[in-house]
């Protein structure tokens, strides 16, 4: 293969690669991790930046952590549902005996804990969870 | 063995057991719950862990798959969160309390007689099978032989709800298209007619043919559901207090009553419950209606 095929071969695989990360923009858009913090900060939660963590400890997601209504979480989004699920697993077996959820929207996940224990009725938690499920 | 091996291996050991016994202490739920020790009532809908602290009991919960859900009065915990109210057994789908679609189509059961309440609304796919009568929820549609079948050990839960508690008021009698099907039900509709009715199953017709009834259950524990002999199960109905109101009710239950005995309220164990619907009518003339009242501002 010549250097000018191979170039355009590589470019090819450039487009393809960045038309499938679009459409990946795109599950996510449609899974609510993507807008879920403007959607707690319009509910009136207050919520942290949320920095990039390392995915390999939620089954290879693309993940990032911060706080939501004193709360801690963990935003995800997979590829493909196979890879959802094992990040579903992953999300549990990262928590321990503190009160949390993993809730599952799209191709997203959320993993929600109360670690500090200031939500002792749930209620910061039920928010914060339906409204990354779109249902509030 | 050498006292570094024996280290080694105990090391690896609890590593390998450490995260086994910290999932352990985990209690699953899907909606929310009541938790142990007065803890505040748990709201969180969505499926979801606790470590500790949580209610443990049994005849109140259901299976669903991993998780538990709570099917009792949360009132009776201490809710004060929205809710809804409900006439006698029916069954909850459980997506109703978690929200989640995925959930709609596991259905558990509630055996609390009379009124009570529970944190959500039957889902609008089961519309048909609820008839909404003055904000109450009554289930007009048929139960599986399994509700039968597990009845005797759930319908204990009346027990757990024998204290006062706020329960919804209800000042009409149930609607035409409401049967008591449940055991406790059934001595539910018996007892609030009159504390002497007799009901006989399979067929039984009761009927309260007065001018105007008022029928009025009063008391600090309002109708209570305790425990005691007369009832196979061990469910029986007990009426702290039934004033009845106006002096002449007419009560027609003898239709239908043949052998095997029959339901007596306050009186010997009655026969085993029937198998589909028994049909407890109230009427009132004009004007007639039945109210339950709790006493002291106790309304249920």
């Amino acid at each position: 293969m010549s250097p000018r095929a191979r170039t355009w071969l590589l470019t090819c695989v450039a487009m393809l690669a960045g038309a499938g990360a679009l459409a990946g923009c795109g599950d996510k858009k449609s899974a609510g991790s993507s807008g879920v913090r403007e959607a707690w900060q319009a509910a009136g939660l207050e919520v942290t930046a949320f920095a990039s963590v390392d995915g390999a400890n939620y089954a290879g997601g693309k993940c990032r952590a911060g706080k939501v209504a004193g709360l801690d979480a963990v935003l995800c989004d997979y590829a493909d549902d196979a890879a959802l699920s094992r990040g579903v697993e992953a999300g549990y077996a990262s928590l321990g005996d503190e009160t949390a959820a993993v809730v599952q929207h799209g191709r997203s996940i959320l993993i929600i804990a109360d670690r500090a224990r200031v939500d002792p009725d749930g209620q910061r938690l039920n928010r914060a969870s339906n409204l990354f499920r779109g249902i509030e | 063995m050498t006292r570094k091996l024996r280290l080694v291996i105990f090391t690896l050991v609890a590593l390998t057991l450490a995260p086994a016994l910290a999932h352990a202490k985990r209690h699953r739920f899907a909606g929310p719950h009541p938790m142990a020790g007065g803890a505040p009532f748990c709201h969180i809908e969505v499926e979801h862990i606790h470590g500790s602290g949580v209610a443990d009991n049994d005849v109140a919960f259901r299976a669903h798959g991993q998780a538990r859900v709570f099917v009792g009065d949360p009132v009776a915990h201490g809710y004060d969160g929205p809710k809804f109210a409900y006439f006698g057994a029916h069954p909850i789908a459980v997506g109703a309390f978690t929200h989640s679609h995925a959930d709609d189509d596991d259905i558990v059961y509630c055996y609390l007689a009379g009124p009570h309440w529970h944190v959500a609304p039957p889902l609008a796919t089961a519309s048909a099978t609820f008839t909404m009568d003055d904000g109450i929820y009554f289930y007009v549609g048929a139960f599986p032989e399994a509700f039968f079948e597990a009845e005797p050990a759930y319908a204990r839960i009346n027990v757990s709800y024998r204290a006062a508690y706020v329960r919804p008021v209800v000042v009409a009698p149930p609607p035409p298209a409401w049967h008591a099907s449940a055991k406790a039900d059934i001595e539910f509709a018996v007892m609030i007619d009159a504390p002497a009715v007799v009901v006989v199953p399979p067929s039984v017709d009761v009927e309260v043919g007065a001018p105007s009834v008022d029928v009025e259950v009063r008391g600090g524990a309002g109708i209570g559901i305790g425990a005691g002999g007369g009832v196979r199960g061990g469910v029986v109905i007990e009426a702290p207090s039934i004033d009845i109101r106006p002096p002449s009710i007419e009560i027609n239950a003898g239709i239908g009553i043949s052998a095997g005995g029959g339901v007596v309220v306050g009186g010997p164990a009655p026969p085993p419950p029937p198998r589909g619907k028994v049909k407890v009518k109230v009427k009132g003339g004009a004007g007639g209606k039945v109210k339950f009242k709790g006493g002291g501002g106790d309304r249920w």
